[in-house]
């Protein structure tokens, strides 16, 4: 007992800091501070305020940063690829461009309004499937990817939240990942796209992955 | 004999569970059009929660507005900032049952023109209006699965006409001389995208405020400066501010549909947005411009 006393005993005197030395830590500590936000402040691509918070990874850019015309472009594939998710959930297929275009669904089917004409492809086989459109000429490539996951929500009625962005759900119960990539230039070769990130495409995402909101909406 | 009657129709298996209606809310004058189209001649009751002649960016909360919300199935909300008044009227309704749909999930929003939060009029927009009506066909589906191809061919329709609308605006719009417009509030950006068009600058400080005279006088140096000589303005904006514009800066004055008040009906959507398009059309679609 004595011993452990004579080793663990030591006194310290504690005094309050001046009230100069404390102005002076307390500015030091909000320089810090400041500055840490300054460089883990959002950049201007995280988008608008409203937006959730959540990481983009190097290969993933937001939909509110694009200029309005390739903002134009994803809004009609979004469009387009729930059109083409009925065709699926229905026939038990992916339908072909022309089928799309035949029944008039964008971007399948040219916008007048937008510059430079893409020609779209259909390619793959269970599981990852792309429609491809590639431009004519000089222009931005775009292409969804398409992946069935042979998952399938189970009896109890799901909830808009159980999904997001890049989770869809088809009429049949089936889930598909999904996503939609832009390259500044059309793909060199005709191979079916698996791993876009790594050829030089950019995930195009209408908001950062985060964690899902509460609720039921 | 009357006793026995009524003893076997309670013992006979009630139709009326596949015959009763889905009773459908709606917070949006556009929502109850999509969702009218959707159901077709399926047993659907759509109910528009608030009364036909008040905008959302003005309502208050009635109690006999919140009585319609009791026995709800399903609530159809923007969910972005146009009703955000409907949670507490749900609270207050005593609705915990009702499924709350939120059109605006996914789908890809646009900054408001004067940055900050994000623009909520989704609904002025052909694209949206036929994304959307595919989510509440979904989501409508999953509560009714024996419904899910009747839904399905009711929206494929929908979509099919509000395309063959839009596509009338492109066509005519795509060698239009001016592109460049100016809006009394924000509440058309994704409309005009969709037509080639672009907002360059937007009368309401904020949607619903009337300008100061420093900030019509700040737009008016504006449309001098960049030219821009199309104003798309509502029936319910002070018309003596449009006048001002037009006096001053030179600028034509035309009239569009918000979609936001009168008559909940099924073709009100299509109507009004055809009208926007040929008001749009007119203003812009010409070459004989100086």
């Amino acid at each position: 007992m004595q011993g452990r006393q004579a080793v663990g005993r030591r006194t310290v005197e504690a005094r309050s800091p001046s009230a100069k030395k404390e102005t002076v830590v307390v500015i030091g500590v909000a320089v810090l501070v400041l500055a840490a936000g300054l460089v883990l402040a959002p950049g201007p691509t995280r988008g608008p305020e409203a937006l959730p918070s959540g990481e983009l990874l190097p290969y993933q850019r937001l939909f509110s940063t694009l200029p309005p015309e390739d903002q134009l472009r994803y809004r009609e594939l979004l469009e387009g690829v729930m059109e083409a998710e009925s065709l699926r959930a229905e026939s038990g297929a992916w339908p072909t461009v022309e089928t799309l275009i035949t029944a008039g669904i964008p971007p399948f089917v040219p916008n007048p309004i937008l510059k430079g004409t893409l020609t779209w492809a259909q390619r793959g086989q269970a599981p990852v499937y792309n429609y491809l459109g590639q431009p004519n000429g000089a222009g931005v490539a775009w292409l969804v990817l398409l992946q069935e996951s042979g998952d399938r929500l189970g009896k109890e009625v799901p909830t808009v939240a159980d999904l997001d962005e890049q989770h869809h759900l088809l009429s049949n119960g089936e889930i598909i990942h999904f996503s939609v990539w832009r390259r500044d230039s059309a793909p060199t070769d005709d191979e079916l796209i698996i791993l876009p990130m790594t050829e030089g495409w950019t995930q195009i995402l209408v908001a950062p992955e985060g964690p899902k909101k509460e609720g039921n909406t | 004999m009357k006793t026995w009657a009524l003893l076997l129709a309670l013992a006979l298996p009630l139709p009326a569970q596949a015959a009763a209606p889905l009773k459908v809310g709606v917070t949006l004058h556009p929502y109850y059009s999509w969702a009218q189209n959707l159901a077709g001649e399926l047993p659907i009751e759509v109910r528009a929660v608030l009364p036909g002649d008040v905008d959302a960016g003005s309502y208050q909360p009635r109690p006999e507005d919140i009585k319609r919300l009791i026995d709800l199935d399903v609530l159809v909300i923007n969910g972005i900032g146009h009703d955000d008044f409907i949670h507490d009227m749900v609270k207050a309704s005593g609705n915990t049952r009702v499924q709350i749909i939120n059109l605006n999930e996914g789908v890809p929003l646009i900054g408001n023109r004067r940055g900050g939060a994000v623009n909520s009029h989704t609904f002025i927009s052909f694209t949206n209006a036929i994304q959307q009506t595919y989510t509440l066909e979904k989501a409508i589906g999953r509560l009714r699965p024996e419904w899910a191809p009747a839904l399905r061919k009711n929206a494929s329709a929908y979509a099919q006409r509000l395309r063959a609308i839009k596509q009338k605006g492109t066509a005519a719009l795509v060698n239009a001389p001016e592109t460049r417009v100016v809006t009394v509030h924000d509440g058309y950006s994704y409309l005009m995208q969709e037509l080639g068009l672009e907002v360059a600058a937007v009368v309401e400080p904020a949607h619903g405020l009337v300008p100061s005279a420093a900030e019509l006088q700040g737009l008016i140096e504006v449309l001098k400066k960049e030219k821009l000589r199309h104003v798309f303005g509502e029936e319910s904006f002070p018309k003596p501010l449009l006048k001002v514009l037009e006096d001053a800066a030179g600028a034509k004055v035309h009239v569009i549909s918000h979609v936001a008040t009168g008559p909940y009906t099924a073709p009100k959507f299509e109507q009004e947005m055809e009208h926007n398009l040929s008001v749009i059309i007119q203003a812009l679609g010409h070459q004989d411009r100086p």
